[in-house]
């Protein structure tokens, strides 16, 4: 005698799609509390980013017309402590670092996007090429890479921002390209090992063009590793453009990016922390959630884990 | 099979933390100089400069440290400064900018491109020699045909020897300023038979000189150490004849980081602070067991330079214009702190033949009206070079970039390395430039010629590409007529028409700023930021 | 094994090379003369061109590599530009700082690392266990540069406890050690933890637990040893990227390392120096890595039948 209960459950789920990988991972990702904090980090991140104009609005000043929030000079009120005013305070030229750190999450995100998109969308072809192909191929695109990591990588940063000059630009160029080979690697050993999969040959045999095999088969199968890389990656960049900033190499003002702030306020660290503070918090909590939730999604996707 | 494994591993961690260890307090160290120089004093006098603490032992904090000890083969100021204490010129200058005796005891000039000098006899080097005409020769000439230094000894022609103590020194040129110049670091006299002995590069790296104290150590980026040379017979202003330094041993350390300096300071690990930030100044001055030494300089002007070869800014009314909507003082007090003084002119007051102008008035309306007649009344997009590294600077290009969005220009800032700022300008990439000039001679030739000549585009030193006539002509004049009131005159009259073309607009005068503990006298500056430490006690 | 190691080192020489002409090329593109770098801001027109024939900048590019190329392997690496020491001199007196620092830094995190991440495995999912993997990430989050600046701050100055920079004494290799081996401690500690998690779930450790093996017994004997491996490996990684990356601390706290001076040869255009310390830092950090993979192959009895 069938039990009701199952027949009705049974047939809901019939209805269902079957449930896949992700919407596995993803129960288990909403259990798993660091994961959930690094998704409320990131996410309150993008929002700011998102909404930076209206968290911050422009201001208008009769001599100078209409002024970004980031760059309005108050100088009757320099270095404040933080106030119902300014909740951060206010820098040396008496722009509310609240304001500033707001927009600043703007450049960090698109630091972190664009860079994670260059290093990721070059890596990725390279790393898949090189897994697939084996054999010479596979060999010189890993020397190539090989050589990009023998490099310290802050080094290589360095020395790509001084030959391109400074600016936000360039910055994210110099911080990509070190990014590349962690990329590279990763997926040409997640390559390696779906390549010898049955529903590979099946593919091959059908006549599939090897774009396609690449593309349409082995790439899906990868991307849990590459997600992972990639926000890991975010984290990285951001943490490596504000190190840029700092040291002098990145961006100009009056841009508010929270390393350049760093840098900026470092000689009022002790009169005046708050223009140091608050940048390092910013930066520090947002490398900590991107983190977590990269910590998060590996344990989640971790095919071993399970 | 593991057990072997871990003692290797063991045994290899080990060895290279002994070879760290063993390395670490090494670097280079340079054996103590010379056989006979050495031991014990003979008529080096007795050394009592006040000091009756005991203590000779003086810890210094510099942010930079010298790449070189060679007078000719670089031009930064940490090296000047250590090569002030290590070598000796022909003649110096005092308080009053008259030249007194260094080297050479007398001089005069034979004619217009010849002078004459007659050297102190029995001068000891570091290494035991004795200098002669031989060594001055030596020295000149080699200053004069060395890139490093070539703006400041380009002017020297022929350096010969007449006897063991009398040189003659023929220039290019007529060239007034000739002796500011011989009283700059450059022209530094060294010892012919060291240098040939060792080369040049060895030598920059183990100088010897006719100084005060002598080199004695160092390790590389971190510090180096001169002691008093105990033989030293010559003499230098600051110390009495047949007098010997106070201080024994010169440990200058190098720290970076500007806050960090201050807190050796205050900790008591140093006694002296070579380059006190603007954001350290009030914090010391505040502070009961440390003083602060503020002392205007000849050295560096700042100012906002226009490439006047580049649209816009060969419109002299787009030059006024900007003059007219920035507002200097403001730019003063809070990129600067309110430390230094407004610039008054293209010369620093200090430099002798300066010309004091009122400070440009800040006139809004009038700035619209001449970008107006100008053709520029929407404005138009520019950009600023300045060299990284120099928050002052940054912060006065940020005030510039606000105050000239009041007449619609937006301003781009760029930030530059030396590396890019030096020959980019040199090459007029830029719109404007935030930049600096040393008149390291005092002399207002070295203020004006470099920078305002049409000789000079480009990397010599005129970045705005300036040229005008009746200037070049009047700062020829000032090279080469030696009389006083000609020169004077020519330079009064060359700075009212840069002051009225406006290729640059003077922002800044910088001061001296560095730091002492109160018990720490005898510590005089002077214009061109060398410290005596010779005349340096212990109270 | 032999054939491995040998195999290894002969195909670092490519790659060292590749490393020469990679960073030889971006010098050479690197806007920035550096003869008129040196010279300053008053540099008359021959002045430069006399510096730039005796920089040896005006023969064309392959010419310069190959002359580079050529000394290099005769041991000669030319003089800086800025000092006119060898360039070998200037790295050798700085490198021993650096090796130091990371050295300590690898050593800190090795003692605060390991057994945090064991205790955090074996209790996973406690709330020690989050806050310690919390924990661990903020330590790989905060900018080390920051961190320094702040440590400085409490402990130099309000406390006054230790010096904030040089080397005089060995208290003045706590505060660097602590900002550079942060980063690192919190990587050994998710590493170990990770690591432990999975040897834990393996067969054997049930078994043992099933024959009533005591926890502790298991722990450490059964379960630590093969967890280490990785984390062996993991270390050996970090040491190697230590030292190449700790240029941000030796400028905060002012130490005479390898990474600050690289990073002002870099700005001052010198050369000589960038390319052979990068040279010098490329050929350290791939010895470290073949030494931690040798290492790896040993204690791994799997991999090393691989390379039987």
């Amino acid at each position: 005698m069938i039990n009701m209960n199952n027949a009705v459950e049974n047939r809901k789920e019939k209805t269902h799609k079957p449930r896949s990988q992700w919407f596995d991972a993803w129960r288990r990702f909403r259990k798993n509390p660091i994961a959930l904090a690094g998704l409320l980090i990131v996410l309150i991140l993008i929002l700011t980013a998102i909404f930076a104009d209206i968290i911050s609005p422009a201001v208008y000043d009769p001599h100078l017309g209409i002024v970004p929030a980031y760059e309005f000079q108050d100088l009757g009120n320099r270095n404040a402590s933080p106030s119902w005013e300014h909740p951060f305070g206010t820098d040396n030229f008496g722009r509310d670092i609240f304001d500033r750190v707001v927009h600043g999450s703007r450049i960090s995100l698109l630091v972190g996007f664009v860079v994670v998109g260059i290093s990721m969308v070059i890596g990725v072809s390279f790393g898949t090429i090189a897994g697939y192909y084996g054999g010479v191929t596979d060999s010189v695109i890993m020397r190539f890479t090989d050589i990009m990591l023998a490099i310290p990588n802050i080094l290589l940063a360095i020395s790509i921002a001084a030959a391109l000059g400074a600016g936000l630009i360039n910055v994210m160029i110099a911080v990509g390209i070190g990014s590349i080979p962690l990329f590279a690697r990763q997926v040409r050993s997640s390559v390696l090992s779906v390549r010898e999969q049955e529903f590979i040959e099946a593919a091959r045999s059908i006549g599939a063009s090897d774009v396609r095999i690449m593309t349409k088969h082995i790439l899906p199968n990868c991307m849990a590793p590459i997600i992972v890389r990639a926000t890991m990656g975010m984290a990285t960049a951001i943490l490596s453009a504000a190190a840029l900033s700092f040291i002098g190499l990145g961006i100009e003002p009056p841009m508010p990016e929270w390393g350049s702030m760093l840098s900026e306020g470092r000689r009022f660290i002790r009169d005046y922390p708050q223009s140091t503070v608050f940048p390092g918090m910013a930066i520090a909590l947002v490398v900590f959630g991107l983190n977590m939730l990269g910590d998060g999604l590996r344990d989640v996707l971790d095919p071993r884990l399970k | 099979m593991k057990k072997n494994l871990f003692l290797v591993v063991a045994l290899l961690l080990t060895l290279s933390f002994l070879i760290g260890c063993g390395n670490q307090g090494g670097g280079t160290v340079t054996t103590e100089q010379g056989g006979g120089g050495q031991g014990q004093q003979e008529q080096g006098g007795q050394a009592t400069t006040g000091g009756d603490s005991g203590e000779t032992h003086l810890v210094v904090v510099q942010p930079m440290m010298p790449t070189n000890f060679d007078p000719v083969l670089q031009s930064e100021i940490p090296a000047a400064r250590a090569i002030a204490l290590i070598y000796q010129t022909l003649v110096y200058q005092d308080e009053n900018m008259d030249f007194v005796p260094g080297l050479a005891t007398e001089w005069y000039f034979e004619d217009a491109q010849t002078a004459v000098f007659t050297l102190r006899e029995g001068v000891r080097f570091h290494n035991g020699n004795i200098m002669t005409a031989d060594d001055v020769v030596f020295s000149l000439n080699r200053a004069g045909s060395s890139p490093h230094v070539s703006a400041i000894t380009n002017f020297i022609h022929e350096a010969v020897a007449l006897d063991d103590h009398t040189v003659r020194l023929t220039t290019v040129e007529p060239f007034a300023p000739m002796l500011a110049h011989l009283a700059h670091t450059a022209t530094s006299i060294v010892n012919r038979e060291e240098v040939e002995r060792i080369g040049d590069d060895e030598h920059g790296q183990n100088p010897v000189g006719t100084g005060p104290f002598r080199f004695y150590n160092h390790v590389a980026g971190d510090r180096f150490e001169l002691v008093r040379f105990d033989d030293f017979n010559s003499v230098i202003p600051g110390l009495a004849e047949g007098q010997l330094p106070a201080i024994e041993h010169l440990t200058f350390r190098i720290v970076p980081e500007a806050g960090v300096r201050t807190i050796e300071l205050e900790t008591g690990n140093a006694h002296v602070l070579v380059d006190v930030a603007a954001t350290e100044v009030q914090r010391i001055r505040d502070h009961a067991d440390l003083t602060m030494y503020e002392i205007p300089n000849f050295a560096v002007n700042t100012w906002l330079g226009f490439n006047v070869e580049n649209a816009p800014f060969n419109d002299i009314r787009v030059r006024q214009a900007i003059a007219y909507a920035i507002n200097i003082e403001q730019i003063v007090d809070v990129a600067w702190a309110g430390l230094g003084s407004i610039a008054r002119g293209p010369l620093p007051t200090t430099v002798g033949g300066a010309i004091e102008f009122p400070i440009h008035p800040v006139n809004i309306e009038r700035a619209r009206e001449l970008m107006a007649e100008a053709g520029y009344a929407d404005g138009f997009s520019t950009n600023v070079w300045l060299n990284e590294g120099n928050a002052m600077r940054a912060d006065a290009a940020t005030m510039i970039q606000a105050q000239l969005r009041a007449l619609n220009i937006e301003t781009t800032i760029n930030i530059y390395e030396w590396g890019v700022l030096l020959p980019g300008t040199a090459a007029g990439e830029h719109d404007m430039a935030l930049m600096g000039w040393t008149t390291s001679t005092g002399e207002a030739d070295y203020g004006l010629y470099p920078l305002f000549h049409s000789n000079n585009f480009g990397a010599a030193g005129n970045r705005f590409f300036y040229h005008n006539s009746r200037v070049d002509y009047l700062i020829n004049l000032g090279r080469i007529n030696t009389d006083h009131n000609v020169r004077m005159e020519a330079y009064r009259e060359a700075q009212e028409i840069i002051m009225e073309e406006m290729p640059l607009i003077p922002l800044w005068q910088a001061v001296e700023l560095h730091a002492a503990q109160n018990n720490i006298g005898g510590l005089n500056i002077d214009g061109a930021g060398v410290l005596s430490f010779w005349s340096v006690y212990f109270r | 094994m032999h054939k491995y190691i040998l195999k290894r080192l002969l195909m670092m020489i490519p790659i060292i090379l590749g490393v020469t002409f990679v960073i030889f090329f971006m010098t050479y593109i690197t806007p920035g003369d550096p003869a008129v770098l040196t010279l300053g801001e008053a540099a008359p027109a021959e002045a430069v061109e006399a510096l730039r024939e005796e920089m040896g900048l005006n023969d064309p590019f392959l010419v310069r590599y190959f002359n580079y190329v050529i000394n290099m392997v005769q041991g000669d690496l030319g003089n800086s530009f800025v000092t006119r020491r060898g360039v070998i001199d200037e790295i050798l007196d700085r490198f021993p700082t650096t090796l130091m620092l990371a050295f300590y830094g690898t050593i800190l995190s090795v003692i605060i690392g390991i057994p945090l991440g064991i205790i955090s495995a074996t209790k996973q999912y406690s709330i020690f266990d989050n806050a310690a993997t919390a924990i661990g990430l903020l330590g790989v989050s905060i900018p080390n540069f920051w961190l320094g600046l702040m440590l400085i701050l409490l402990f130099s100055l309000n406390l006054g406890w230790l010096p904030p920079s040089g080397l005089d004494t060995p208290a003045a290799w706590i505060l660097p050690v602590i900002t550079l081996g942060t980063g690192s401690a919190a990587l050994v500690m998710r590493i170990t933890r990770s690591s432990m998690l999975e040897v834990v779930r393996q067969d054997y450790i049930r078994t043992a637990r099933a024959k009533g093996q005591k926890e502790s017994i298991i722990i450490w004997k059964h379960a630590l040893r093969n967890a280490m491996i990785p984390v062996v490996t993991a270390v050996g990684l970090d040491f190697g990227f230590l030292l190449g990356g700790a240029v941000l601390t030796e400028s905060i706290y002012a130490l005479p390392g390898i990474g600050r001076f690289m990073v002002e040869s870099i700005t001052r255009r010198d050369f000589p120096i960038i390319q052979g310390g990068v040279l010098f830092l490329a050929i350290t950090f791939s010895f470290v890595n073949l030494f931690v993979d040798v290492l790896y192959a040993y204690i791994d009895p799997r991999i090393k039948s691989q390379y039987k």
